[in-house]
This record gives C-alpha cells, sequence and structure tokens, in this order.
C-alpha cells in the first residue's frame, strides 16, 4: 500500500528538565519528521537535544555543527553558528515562559555510513530556521531534549517519511 | 474487567487490547472496519487530508472551518497557486477563535524574505492582525506556500505556525520562510486567507491536513 507519513511512536512528559524518546529510528526510514509541542517554564533559553545510540549514548558529543537563524519579532534577526558543540538548539523561548511548536526533519539517523542531518522549524518567543549536523556516524534510535528549567510539557510525535 | 467474548480470532479467553500498532488476533472483515472507525487499526499514512478547496470564482476570503482540531494537535496547510491582480495590499493569514475570527493586533510574527533581483529583509512584528503576511503588489502576483500549524485544538496552549514560500510577484521570484504565533490560549478552530486591501483571489488550489498523532 502506497503510504506516506508513517506514524512511529509518541511521548510526553511534565516537569522534567530532560526527556528521552527511545527506539524511534531504525532500517526501515531514512527521513524522520519529528514534531515537538510543548512549554518551557521560566529562565529557559534555548531549547536543545542529541541523537543518542541504542544504549543511550551521544553519538555526536562534541561533534554537533549548526547554523540558525533566530526570527525575533521584537527586534532584529540573529544568527547563531556553532562547531563542534554537545547538543543542538531546536527553539528559543528567550529567557521567557513560553509555548513552542517545532518540526525537526531528520536525515540518516539510522546509517553507519553517513551523518545525521536535521533541517529545523520552530516558534517560540522567537521563531527559528536551522540546519543541524551531527558529525557521527553512529546509528542513532533516541532522540533527548533538554531545557534548563522545566518542560511543563513536552509532546514529541516522530513519523518516518516513506 | 476481562472480556471473554468471541473476537478476532480468540475464543473463551481474554481478548487483547487492540491500539495502533499493536494489533493481535485474526480479523474479520467486520473487526477491521470498527477498529478503522474506533482508530485502533494499523494503517499507515498519517498525513490525512482534510479539505481541498479549489478557485471556482472571484472570492475575497478563502475558509477553512473544519480543522477537527481535536483530533490533530499539528496541521499542514499546503496553497498552491494563489493568485491576485493589481492588490497593492497583503496576503493575511488569520485564524478562527471558537468561531470568532481575530482581526486584532495581537498576532506575533518573523519572516525572512528574499527577492531574486533585489533585497532580503526582515518582516516582523509583535502586534499584527495576522500570523503570516505576504506582500502582494499592484500587478499579477502568484504565492505558494505552506505553514505548519501547531496547538489549535488546545487551548492551554499558544497556536503557532512555521512555514515557507515561493512567489512571483510581477515577474520577480521571491521566497519567505519564519514563523508566526496567536499567543492566546483559546481553541482555533479555522484559518482565512485574505488579502488586506479586500482584493479577491483569482486562483488557488488549497488542501489542509491533519497529521493523526501528532
Amino acid at each position: 500500500m502506497a503510504t506516506n507519513l508513517e506514524f512511529i511512536k509518541s511521548a510526553s512528559a511534565d516537569n522534567v528538565t530532560s526527556f528521552t524518546i527511545t527506539d524511534i529510528f531504525s532500517d526501515k526510514y531514512d527521513v524522520y519528521e519529528v514534531f515537538v509541542r510543548g512549554n518551557g517554564s521560566q529562565n529557559v533559553g534555548s531549547l536543545n537535544a542529541e541523537f543518542l545510540d541504542s544504549s543511550g549514548t551521544d553519538i555526536a558529543q562534541g561533534a554537533y555543527d549548526t547554523a540558525i537563524l533566530r526570527l525575533n519579532p521584537a527586534s532584529t534577526f540573529g544568527e547563531v553558528r556553532t562547531t563542534n558543540a554537545n547538543s543542538f538548539e531546536w527553539a528559543y523561548p528567550s529567557g521567557s515562559d513560553f509555548d513552542f511548536g517545532a518540526k525537526i526533519t531528520v536525515y540518516n539517523p539510522y546509517s553507519t555510513s553517513s551523518y545525521t542531518f536535521a533541517t529545523i522549524q520552530s516558534m517560540a518567543k522567537q521563531g527559528e530556521k536551522a540546519i543541524v549536523v551531527a558529525k557521527s556516524t553512529t546509528s542513532a534510535e533516541q532522540m533527548a531534549f533538554y531545557a534548563n528549567q522545566h518542560f511543563t510539557p513536552i509532546n514529541v510525535s516522530v513519523f518516518g517519511v516513506k | 474487567m476481562s472480556d471473554k467474548s468471541n473476537k478476532y480470532g480468540y475464543v473463551g479467553v481474554d481478548i487483547p487490547a487492540q491500539s495502533f500498532g499493536a494489533n493481535k488476533g485474526v480479523f474479520n472483515p467486520a473487526e477491521i472496519n470498527d477498529l478503522v472507525a474506533n482508530n485502533q487499526w494499523t494503517t499507515f499514512g498519517q498525513l490525512e487530508l482534510i479539505e481541498t478547496q479549489t478557485y471556482s470564482g472571484a472570492v475575497a476570503n478563502i475558509d477553512f472551518l473544519n480543522l477537527q482540531e481535536s483530533t490533530y494537535n499539528v496541521h499542514l496547510l499546503t496553497v498552491n497557486n494563489l493568485g491576485v491582480t493589481a492588490s497593492g495590499g497583503q496576503g493575511l493569514v488569520q485564524f478562527f477563535e471558537s468561531g470568532v475570527i481575530e482581526t486584532a493586533n495581537v498576532y506575533q510574527r518573523a519572516w525572512q524574505y528574499g527577492n531574486a533581483t533585489g533585497t532580503f529583509g526582515e518582516s516582523k512584528s509583535t502586534a499584527d492582525d495576522t500570523v503570516f503576511s505576504f506582500y502582494v503588489s499592484t500587478g499579477d502576483v502568484t504565492s505558494n506556500f505552506y505553514l505548519y500549524i501547531y496547538n489549535a485544538g488546545d487551548n492551554s496552549k499558544y497556536t503557532f505556525a512555521t512555514g515557507q514560500m515561493a512567489k512571483y510577484d510581477v515577474a520577480t521570484p521571491q521566497m519567505q520562510f519564519g514563523s508566526g504565533v496567536l499567543p492566546q490560549t483559546s481553541i482555533v478552530n479555522g484559518i482565512r486567507i485574505k488579502d488586506s486591501s479586500g482584493a479577491n483571489w483569482t486562483s488557488f488550489d488549497i488542501s489542509l491536513y491533519g497529521i493523526r498523532y501528532s
């Protein structure tokens, strides 16, 4: 049967500073859509994430490169560049208690012959458009999401793109 | 309470609970139909078409009023060949809150634009009447864009939109991408596309999808 967007898993948590969704990447798909909704409670600057292997280890610790355009409705847009970082930013509540919505498109996470890439569109207090490369050929099966305060809540839904 | 009725190929034993990705048993067509109706049957294709509207005559407002927002947390709106002639205004995307169109300057938005033969720049506001606006000049304009819309049916969360556009404005290709928010905790159950000057749309093919389980 011809299909398009295939549901894999959804999960949520409340009042947590980190959240891991397991068993989402496999050899069944090359491209994934990850939708994230929720709220970053007070004093959250940026919201970050990592790709994890089957044992929960970050596949690219110190090896995330990003290019981010923060789209601020109230001020000049900001460019953020990182190389060899420990995680990547996917939304920017900008130090305020603000809801968020995001779509992270992930490429090749399960491959052991290519890096894992992602493109991001999100909106919180500020919008964001970003690219990410995790410079690792380790196979990822999970994602971890981090806030420096609590997610209240965080909802993650993962789909494979057939 | 255990269910020992005869279902799903089981006889006289506890019947396994059925859910997406976890169907157990041998199913007859009637059982499959029931599970599909109850959203308990595993069938892939979670980008679900809600409605398509195609141009059939000049119209000022294009309204989508069946978002099924209690079913879908994320929507995708694809706008193709949205045409207008000699507007001079802005194309706007507005939300209905519980059936009432929100036209006040309560939206926030931040969009980057770029012209193939001109400048790039920032289009932004913290007090606007639209979650996404796009300039339509005094000539023929054809716009194509998509928006992902988050939390429409969640009355405890703001409603967000992110998207990207490709436009042909008086023979000049233009692009936009960015984000917007209606920072009000409300039920959004409709979407309107209009021109700020009141001009009629002269062509369009627009589809609204829900992403199930989002």
